[in-house]
């Protein structure tokens, strides 16, 4: 609990000591790096007409990035040291405390992904192949889940079960269980259930595809039952190495349980060692860099085993032809135990944390001595007359707005640029930097900036965004880009090309026909992955942590420091609501869609 | 109703401002293509095109997939930029090296392989659209919507989404979406390559019939010889980004200038020969024991190797005879029945001719022989393959 206090409190003050630690002279290195990037975009005015978004997918996505891993090999590049080439800082990060934050992290990500695999498995076989009681719901908590963030999770979990926690309160003091969730058990638990949806979702899609011809070939050809389940399941193979790969890299990249349950339960994993590199004094970024390095690489292993895993077996050529499935139909007993397990897993995932938030957030005093720990609703009225605790939530809310509209416009850019028949140059380069910016822990992404922005180089160069909001949302945009631009390829590339054609043809100029036909037809992929971004930024942690201008909190930040002065109370009462207004935000803006948007446009994406 | 297309018609022609409508007002654009060229990387799909189409006629263009047909039409459309060349619709420049209006810039429409229908907007908002650079009161805008609905059989489809219409109810929306606004030049990229045949044959007679009553100039691409020379007033055959032959559909079918165009527009099967001479208003070629007299294509001269390309309607069949020197012998391989008679597949001994037509049947494994019209037998000097 003491260490919950040192995570996010005075981070103006470890903002100073990091300005400190960088020196101020590089003017050299300055100018040549001033007239190379005039020559870089030189040639890019040259290639192509995009030269504004280059720059600035460069100066958000690639530099910040570049810079900060290439620090530790070199330090004396980036004024961080003496020597040009060493690999000292490398020894660092495999030795003593450092190299067991990594191992922690590699054994957890290990075990949660063969946890969630087994899980994700199940529950797809039970879903997709039986006639359970209570299967349809599943897709709904799957995408819950999918938007939760870990640290919610985890800090629902805490509520109920630490000393003096909800559970006490109401009067069952569980010892053995907060000695189980407050260390590595726990902590793969959380990890388990936020992997779970990847999981579901790697593998319900090859189930989906599965047909019931393929156990009915095994059949008629002499194989047994035995026979026609190895089928199935070296047919389903490739899908179980991906959700394997998945949940592994979601693990080991993830700040959300090492900052809150992790640290308080003294167990040191990998992303919270680098934010302590970056963070704590004495300020080191080369071994902060080393660590990122050693996270990538755990990272890139996975995906590259899930992609050779998928290469030339891919389910995805089952699918289309496939005939629907025959469910299982279970028998009575069966379809208890089903209901029970589904109802465990139920509680287990999205009951403990939902339960721990709201109830904690009702009593009063949680977490100190004082206070009469009655059920009251003194913290909600606290948190909305209180601007410390309310202005987060509304800093969040305006940052997430301006951070989802930004990035919507970007990424419609990207989608149509990756979804361009043929790929040019650039859309394949773009590709590529995204695709290893999805694959970039949240944290590394926050050091990599704080870093690149806080470097003598970007002084002289006349960039002072350190510490300001605008440079907060420039990080939020540079995390969120990927993944929308991913989610807008699909919907970019289904668009008939000569749909736009036909609009000039029949008379009408490229902002008309655009705004006349493509618009009406993304109109609502548009709005979700609006609504997507909106919600992810709006509970971000890591580069929220890291990043967050002195004086004014974004509300993951608000919820954890409030928490971290014993608010329990002011803390879940924070968290619920920015959570009901996220929920609000996504109601009223489909149900706007629904009542403004003409017919034809709310029939594009539904079927025939 | 015909009174009141005659009052639509003067309002659209008062209202239009775009700049090829300047130039010519009245009906379709002439248009002028001179010397256009696209690349893309180490493709040349178009490599220098002219192409002249009179105002109010309707050419067809017909080449196999990479032959540049759907380069050149979009450059034409405007929706490509060609690298040189020019374009020009009546006096008005559409493209040159330093020029390129865009496509809704030029007065024409366009009816597309894939339909190209917005999804989200009825059949009327559909055809509607065309209409919006007419600037119409809305009143004669809904009207000519209409009518021209009407005029392809769809008027009980007016509120219907397009994911709602049959492949081929689709297409009649995108011929009705090119027609509404009267444009000077209507363009068809393959429209009807979609549909299955049935469908295909009558969709061909309402392009045929409503594009000339309209009084468009209309350019068409198509793979497919039998609907191009079914819609053409003129026929230009492209391959590999060369215009190889322009001339009417008969001129096309009985001259073929290469044998790529005879081939493209049909043949039996070929033989190899040598070029014997002129003899009784005949040019004669030596195939085998055989002297046939046939049509001689440029550069055939007497004694060079030729290869002879047969058209399906210059065989039939005929029982063998020792005599007759024009009838060539042959065993029938198989027999197809195709309605109005049957369709033969032959082996001579010079080579295999198909769709060889008889009104009756010959049995599989039966001798028989072929005599060949010199008119459907164009002989080309031999190239070496």
């Amino acid at each position: 609990m003491v260490e919950l206090t040192r995570v996010s409190a005075n981070s103006g003050a470890s903002r100073s000591r990091v300005r400190s630690a960088v020196p101020t002279t590089a003017g050299v290195v300055g100018t040549a790096a001033r007239s190379l990037l005039s020559r870089f975009g030189a040639i890019l005015i040259r290639i192509n007409p995009f030269t504004l978004f280059w720059l600035l997918i460069v100066a958000i996505l690639i530099l910040p990035i570049v810079l900060f891993l290439a620090v530790a090999f070199s330090p004396r590049l980036l004024d961080q040291g003496t020597e040009w080439f060493t690999l000292s800082a490398f020894a660092q990060a495999v030795n003593g405390q450092l190299l067991l934050g990594l191992l922690h992290s590699l054994v957890i990500g290990v075990t949660t992904a063969v946890a969630s695999a087994a899980v994700g498995f199940l529950l797809s076989w039970v879903v997709l192949r039986t006639n359970a009681p209570g299967r349809r719901i599943w897709t709904g908590v799957v995408f819950a889940l999918l938007l939760t963030p870990s640290y919610l999770i985890a800090l629902g979990w805490e509520r109920l079960v630490e000393p003096n926690g909800v559970l006490q309160v109401l009067g069952w003091d569980p010892i053995w269980l907060r000695d189980v969730i407050y260390g590595p058990v726990g902590i793969v638990i959380v990890l388990t259930v936020k992997g779970i949806p990847f999981a579901f979702l790697a593998i319900s899609n090859a189930m989906r595809g599965l047909g019931h011809e393929f156990e009915d070939a095994a059949r008629v050809h002499g194989g047994g039952r035995i026979a026609s389940l190895r089928i199935v399941l070296s047919l389903l193979a490739p899908a179980v190495w991906s959700a394997l790969a998945i949940v592994f890299a979601e693990s080991v990249s993830d700040f959300g349980v090492a900052s809150t349950l992790a640290n308080d339960a003294h167990f040191p994993v990998a992303t919270y060692s680098l934010y302590n590199a970056v963070q704590a004094f004495p300020v080191n970024f080369p071994v902060a860099s080393a660590v990122s390095w050693v996270l990538l690489i755990l990272v890139v292993l996975a995906l590259l085993a899930q992609s050779r895993a998928l290469r030339g077996r891919s389910f995805r050529v089952l699918g289309g032809r496939s005939r629907p499935v025959l469910r299982v139909q279970l028998s009575r007993g069966a379809k208890v135990l089903c209901t029970l397990a589904l109802f465990i897993l139920l509680v287990i995932s999205l009951g403990v944390p939902t339960f721990g938030a709201i109830s904690a957030s009702l009593i009063d005093g949680l977490g100190s001595l004082a206070g009469t720990h009655q059920w009251t609703l003194d913290n909600y009225q606290r948190v909305i007359v209180s601007p410390d605790l309310s202005q987060p939530l509304l800093f969040s809310a305006e940052l997430a707005a301006i951070t989802a509209t930004v990035t919507l416009v970007l990424a419609v850019v990207c989608a149509r640029l990756l979804a361009n028949k043929g790929g040019s140059f650039g859309g394949r380069i773009l590709d590529l930097v995204l695709l290893a910016a999805v694959a970039l822990p949240g944290i590394v992404f926050a050091a990599g900036y704080i870093f690149a922005y806080n470097l003598p180089l970007t002084n002289t160069l006349g960039i002072h965004l350190y510490g300001t909001t605008a440079l907060l949302v420039l990080a939020y945009l540079a995390t969120a880009l990927p993944s929308t631009s991913r989610v807008l390829v699909g919907t970019m590339s289904q668009i008939q090309e000569s749909m736009s054609h036909a609009a000039r043809v029949h008379g009408n100029g490229a902002i008309r026909s655009w705004l006349s036909i493509v618009l009406p037809v993304t109109a609502r992929p548009m709005l979700s992955a609006w609504l997507l971004t909106y919600t992810a930024t709006l509970l971000e942690l890591p580069v929220s942590q890291l990043l967050a201008p002195p004086g004014s909190l974004p509300i993951s930040v608000g919820i954890t420091s409030t928490l971290a002065k014993y608010d329990f109370g002011g803390g879940t009462a924070m968290e619920v609501l920015a959570i009901l207004s996220a929920l609000a935000v996504v109601g009223v803006a489909y149900l706007l869609f629904k009542l403004i948007a003409p017919a034809g446009w709310r029939r594009i994406g539904r079927s025939a | 109703m015909a009174k009141d297309r005659e009052i639509g018609m003067t309002t659209i022609e008062r209202d239009v401002n775009t700049e090829a409508h300047a130039a010519e007002v009245a009906r379709g654009h002439r248009v002028r293509v001179r010397g256009v060229r696209k690349r893309y990387g180490a493709v040349e799909a178009l490599a220098g095109i002219d192409l002249d189409i009179e105002a109010g006629k309707f050419m067809v263009l017909l080449g196999p997939s990479g032959s540049g047909k759907s380069t050149l039409i979009r450059g034409i459309a405007g929706i490509e930029r060609f690298d040189s060349g020019t374009v020009q619709f009546g006096e008005a420049t559409m493209s040159d090296q330093r020029k390129h209006s865009p496509a809704e810039r030029r007065d024409l429409s366009m009816v597309f392989q894939d339909y190209a229908l917005w999804p989200h907007m009825t059949v009327e908002q559909n055809v509607g659209y065309a209409l919006r650079r007419r600037h119409l009161e809305p009143v004669a805008r809904r009207q000519l919507v209409n009518e021209t609905v009407e005029r392809v059989g769809l008027e009980a489809k007016l509120k219907s989404y397009p994911g709602e219409l049959s492949g081929g109810q689709q297409q009649r929306v995108a011929l009705a979406r090119a027609l509404v606004a009267r444009p000077a030049l209507l363009l068809f990229d393959e429209p009807l390559s979609n549909l299955d045949a049935d469908l295909r044959e009558r969709l061909r007679v309402e392009i045929a019939t409503l594009t000339r009553e309209f009084g468009a100039t209309a350019l068409y691409i198509t793979h497919d010889q039998s609907e191009a020379f079914a819609l053409a007033d003129e026929i230009g055959v492209l391959r590999a980004g060369v215009l190889e032959q322009r001339g009417t559909p008969e001129q096309i079918f009985r001259n073929p200038a290469t044998p790529f165009v005879a081939q493209f527009t049909g043949i039996a099967g070929s033989f190899s020969g040598r070029a014997a001479g002129d003899r009784d208003g005949y040019f004669r070629v030596r195939v085998g024991d055989h002297e046939l007299p046939c049509t001689a294509a440029a550069g055939v001269n007497p004694g060079v190797l030729v290869d002879l390309l047969v058209r399906p309607t210059a065989t039939s069949l005929a029982v063998r005879s020792a005599t007759d020197e024009m009838l060539i012998p042959g065993i029938v391989v198989d027999v197809a029945f195709r309605g109005r008679g049957y369709e033969h597949v032959v082996e001579t001994g010079y080579g295999r001719l198909t769709s060889v037509f008889d009104t009756r049947p010959w049995s599989r494994g039966s001798d028989c022989a072929i005599r060949i019209d010199p008119d459907g037998c164009i002989a080309y000097p031999h190239k070496p393959s």
